[in-house]
This record gives C-alpha cells, structure tokens and sequence, in this order.
C-alpha cells in the first residue's frame, strides 16, 4: 500500500505510538529522534517523529492515511543508441535470471561501467508482466541523472520521481526515488534497483535498510549496484550473488592516480597560491581540457577558490547546501566553466566531457570516495581515460587501499 | 541527545563551564551555518542588504513615509539557506522541536522593556499548525510575554508580494490596551521581510501611547 494524506483508507490511527515509542510510517524507534511538547492549541501533549518530518510530520495526533497498491502491465519498450558491451549483456543476464527468479544480486562494477543500462533489459521485462518498479538512490543527484537516462530510454513511459520536495508522480509502477521516499510505501514494490548502495547515509542508517525491506514485496528481488560494497553487503546476498563488472563500458583500463606531496592547507593558511597545484590547473587548461577539483572542507573549497578565480574567472564550487547546484553542474557540462571545485557531493554520478580530477588533500576521505572521484574521469568513448591527481600531505591506507584496487580492477578479466 | 537540525549524534566534553548548563540542541556545524551572515552592504536600521544603486534602504523609506518607526530593529540571524531551511521545516513541515534551537539565540533576560509582545496568527493558521511559532520560541526561552494583539488576517503574507502587503487593511486589532500606556514594548516577529507586518502591529499599538517600541526578529528576508 501507498502512504498518503489524502488516502481514503486509515492505516494507523496515529502515526506515533506515544508509549513505545514508535514512528509507524519510517519505523524509527530510538527515543531521541521523538520531540513531545504541550500543543498550545488544546494542551495536549504531542510526540512526533524527527526521523521523517521532511515527509509532513508523522506525530501521536493525526492518523495515517493510505491506498491500495495496484499493479497493471504495460508495454515499456526502450531504446538504447547503442550495444551492450559483452560485460553488460553478461550482468543483463544475469539480473534477468535473478528477476524471474526472485533473487537479490550486488553488482559490483567499476565505475563507468554501464551500470544503468544493463538493467534496461529486466525493467522492460517486469513492466510488460505488471510488476512494480523503483530505481533508487541515497543520492539526490544520482536520481536527477537516473530519471534523466530512463525517460530518454523508455521514451513512452511515464516515470515516476520523487526526492526532497520533488513529487512527479504518475501512478507509481515505475519510480525513480531517493531511499527516504520509500517510507510512504508498503509492499509495494516487487523489483528494485539501488544505485550507489554504499553512498551516505545508506550504510550508516539500518532504517533506511528497512525501509527499502518494507517497500518491497516478499517476493521481490533487489538489485545492489555498487563500486565499493562493503563486507555487509556481501555477507547479505552471499558470495554466489555478488557479479564484478571489472571493465569500463568502452573496454580501457582505469586512469591510475597520480601522487604529489604536497601541504595545501598550509599554503592556503598563509595566504599564499599553491604553486603545484596552479601549475597543474595551467597544464590542464592549455591542454584543452577540463578539471575537477575534490576538497574535503567547505571552508577550504572557498578559500582556495578565491585563489583560483584570480587566474581562471571560469571557475566555481558547489556543495551540498548550495543553492545554484544544479545550474552550476549545467554551466560545467556546457563547458562554460573550466575549473569546477566541489566537495564529495560530486564524487558520483556525474559525467563530463574531457575532464581531469584533481582530490586535494586525499589523505583526508575514505577509500569509497577516492574510488568514486577516480571514477569521473574517461567516461566517455571519445575520451576515454583522463588524468587524476592525489594531492596528499601524508600516506593513509585509504589511499594505499584506492591504489590497489584500481589496479585489480585494470588486471582483471571478465568472467564471462 | 542530538542536533536538532541535522539529526546527527551530539558529543560533548564535559567541563567546568558546562557541567551545570543544560546542554545546546545544535552541533557545532550547524550552528556555524546559521549565524553565517552573507556579505554585502546592509541597511544600518533594518540590516536588509541593499543593492549596489541604493544609497538608503528603499524599505525603510517606504516605511517611514506611512508608519511610526520602531527605536531599533533587532535580528537574530541572516536569511541564509540554511535558516531559510530552518524556517520552512518550524513553520511549515511542523518541525515545532526547532523552536528550542531558534529560542538558543535568545537573550536571557530583556531587561530594558516592560511588555514583550509576539506578533499574533490567525485562528485558521492556529488550528492547521498547532502553535504560534513566535510564542513558542519565547515559551522555549522561558521569557514571559503578553498577547496584546490579535489578528483577523486570513491569508498567508508569504503568498502576497510587497504592494499586495501595504494595500491590505491593518488587520491587527488591540486585546489589553491597559498593558501598553508608558510601557516600554518589544514587539516580536519571525521573519521580518518587507517590515509590513511589523509596521501594522506597531500602528495599532502606538495608538495606545506607549514609552517606546523596539523590534527584534528571528531572521531578516
């Protein structure tokens, strides 16, 4: 069924359970994400749950609605401008047998390998059989780009999305969502797909874990695509569940970072320009091409790009909170911005044409996003593996950990 | 214990300054993002910024030529993102526990006024948010305050634009005359944005002879 306020079914007559306590629409259950105070409108006391207030406010007053999950089978053609590399058309398979089987699989490719496309195939396939659909994602970004490819693909489809304040919706058969919108549905879903399964705060939440549980069937099967699954994960679906997509989509190898040694924020602190690394922004614009730039701290990114505006004038930053974002990432792909600054919030699901990435002080993030950072560059066929710098103060084993498995990745052969 | 606007877990270290004090709702992070001021000229009444054509702040003039001012114009934080974010989820979503965070940047004591008075909301804003979120954040700080005001406004001033706002009639009306002669009042609001509803309650107090009006305001539009 479908949480909803304006359902004519009532499916708890409040949505906090006071006593316990326990949020009934996202299932929260520890006591510091409730908040009771005296409503000033009758005196009652009110308790509501903080964990999902960003939905409209579950709370011990007002009950929740529903509806019905319906399912109805549709034709959803799709269409791709180009084959399957023999890699994808082998996980395509593969989740093609685990669908009709009604198993859970963990797809661990590297980055750029195509993983959306390979599952162009079951979604096609569980539509025309009237199953329920979401291609889900803890990353905003990531659904934005998601429901951008899809609708291209399964051009005479209607598309649901949802995230934030976002609500595109058509009939809920076919759902592209952030995980935090499943908590409106209940055994609603019967095939669905996580993007990014490792990115925040997906591994560090079990409520989100359960919440992707609730939406879905008992029946449903659940694809886990990631570049860095975690040993969870894998434990989860068992190792015969796990398929390694070791190759990019065009076939080359992984670009292999680059390490210089060098204090950043030393420099910065001292109000002076990084020289190797204004030397190496110079190389990359002369060659024509374009650059990322990952900085672990918000306050870093702007000093540093006030230095580097200076030389360049065709630079910017975005971070989570930053309201021109999107338009930001726009100006980047249209090429009027050559050196792009961003903290991890670009570390995945973003493609540009003829990029570099620079990550300062890399010994500073984990291995997941030093792998995704890697990932941006050589995406595309005509360009196909680019150039990435470590720009590091000191060895971590985070860093000694990227480097290693990169070059597993580069040695590896498909196993098809 | 957790921040209040970010939900993440709250570690304290315990030390001589905070081991009788209760302790803050909010990380040190979020508290950075709210009290950021953005950059830029502001008016040195109303703190609005101005743009770079205006040599006096276009909205207190606009006031001044229609209302009495107030002593001074207090503000608590700018209208960045972050508590623009704030304001949406206390106001709107029902995230009422934000009221404590916001109720933090208050003062302990308003020493100086007599009166403290929230602006009013109506009963139909009443009953669909459960609270007057000005009057909650004063309740959360423990300050007494006096409802001298009620409002028979209907609809929201967040859906009408600045002329749509002056054209409308004062909707405020006076409840305890007798609490305001010679007092020294402080008129509390939310989000002071074109100063309009501020400017109203205050014309209905200044009605009432009062010692002197002063304003303070959550954020500042």
């Amino acid at each position: 069924m479908i949480l909803d306020h304006r359902g004519d079914t009532i499916y708890k007559t409040a949505g906090v359970d006071a006593e316990v306590p326990l949020c009934h629409r996202c299932g929260n259950s520890s006591k510091k994400h409730f908040y009771s105070y005296d409503s000033p409108l009758d005196g009652k006391r009110v308790t509501y749950c903080m964990k999902c207030v960003s939905l409209g406010r579950s709370d011990s007053m007002k009950p929740i609605r529903c509806r019905p999950t319906s399912r109805r089978k549709s034709a959803s053609p799709y269409h791709l401008d180009f084959d399957l590399s023999s890699q994808q058309a082998y996980a395509s398979d593969r989740i093609m047998k685990a669908l009709r089987s009604g198993r859970s699989l963990l797809l661990y490719a590297v980055t750029g390998a195509g993983k959306t496309e390979m599952t162009f195939q079951s979604i096609e396939w569980a539509r025309s059989e009237g199953l329920n659909v979401a291609f889900i994602s803890p990353r905003i970004d990531v659904v934005k780009e998601v429901h951008l490819r899809l609708g291209q693909a399964f051009a005479s489809s209607d598309i649901d999305l949802m995230y934030d304040g976002v609500k595109h919706v058509h009939n809920n058969h076919f759902t592209v969502c952030t995980v935090h919108q499943l908590f409106n549905f209940i055994d609603h879903f019967d095939f669905i797909i996580v993007d990014e399964t490792d990115a925040f705060p997906l591994p560090e939440d079990p409520i989100l874990m359960q919440a992707i549980r609730r939406a879905s069937t008992s029946k449903a099967t659940l694809i886990f695509m990631t570049a860095t699954p975690s040993r969870q994960l894998i434990q989860e679906v068992g190792e015969e569940g796990v398929i390694t997509l070791p190759r990019r989509y065009h076939g080359q190898d992984l670009a292999i970072p680059k390490m210089v040694w060098h204090d950043i924020r030393r420099d910065l602190n001292r109000g002076r320009a990084p020289q190797k690394l204004m030397k190496l922004i110079r190389d990359i614009i002369e060659a024509g091409r374009y650059v990322l730039i990952f900085i672990p701290e918000i306050s870093m990114m702007e000093t540093l790009l006030k230095v580097v505006r200076e030389v360049y004038p065709a630079s910017a930053s975005v971070y989570s909170g930053d309201p021109e974002r999107t338009s930001k990432v726009e100006q980047m792909r249209n090429k009027e911005i050559r050196v792009l600054l961003s903290t991890t919030i670009l570390e995945r699901g973003v493609t540009f044409d003829r990029l570099d990435a620079i990550i300062v002080h890399a010994e500073m993030f984990n291995t997941e996003s030093l792998i995704q950072m890697c990932g941006r560059v050589g995406r595309k066929q005509t360009d196909p593996v680019g150039n990435i710098w470590f720009f590091a103060h000191y060895q971590t084993s985070a860093i000694r950990r990227t480097f290693r498995t990169i070059r597993g990745f580069n040695a590896a052969r498909v196993d098809t | 214990m957790i921040c209040y606007y970010c939900h993440e877990a709250l570690f304290a270290q315990m030390d001589i300054i905070n081991l009788f004090r209760a302790q803050e709702p909010l990380c040190e992070n979020c508290r950075k993002e709210i009290s950021r001021w953005r950059t830029g000229r502001r008016c040195t009444f109303c703190h609005r910024r101005m743009t770079d054509e205006e040599s006096e702040c276009l909205d207190c003039v606009f006031l001044s030529e229609r209302y009495q001012p107030p002593g001074k114009v207090t503000c608590l934080f700018d209208y960045n993102e972050v508590s623009k974010m704030l304001f949406h989820r206390y106001k709107f979503m029902g995230d009422c526990v934000l009221a404590e965070v916001i109720a933090m940047f208050l003062r302990d004591r308003y020493g100086e006024y007599d009166v403290i008075t929230p602006i009013p909301i109506s009963t139909a804003r009443m009953l669909e948010r459960g609270y007057n979120q000005t009057a909650m954040v004063l309740d959360a700080k423990g300050i007494k305050y006096e409802e001298l005001l009620g409002t028979s406004r209907i609809k929201r001033q967040s859906e009408l634009g600045k002329n749509a706002r002056s054209r409308q009639e004062n909707p405020f009306f006076i409840k305890k005359a007798a609490e305001i002669e010679g007092r020294r009042i402080l008129v509390v609001d939310d989000i002071y944005t074109t100063g309009i509803t501020v400017h109203q309650a205050m014309e209905k107090l200044y009605t009432s002879r009062p010692a002197a009006i002063d304003v303070l305001t959550f954020s500042k539009a």
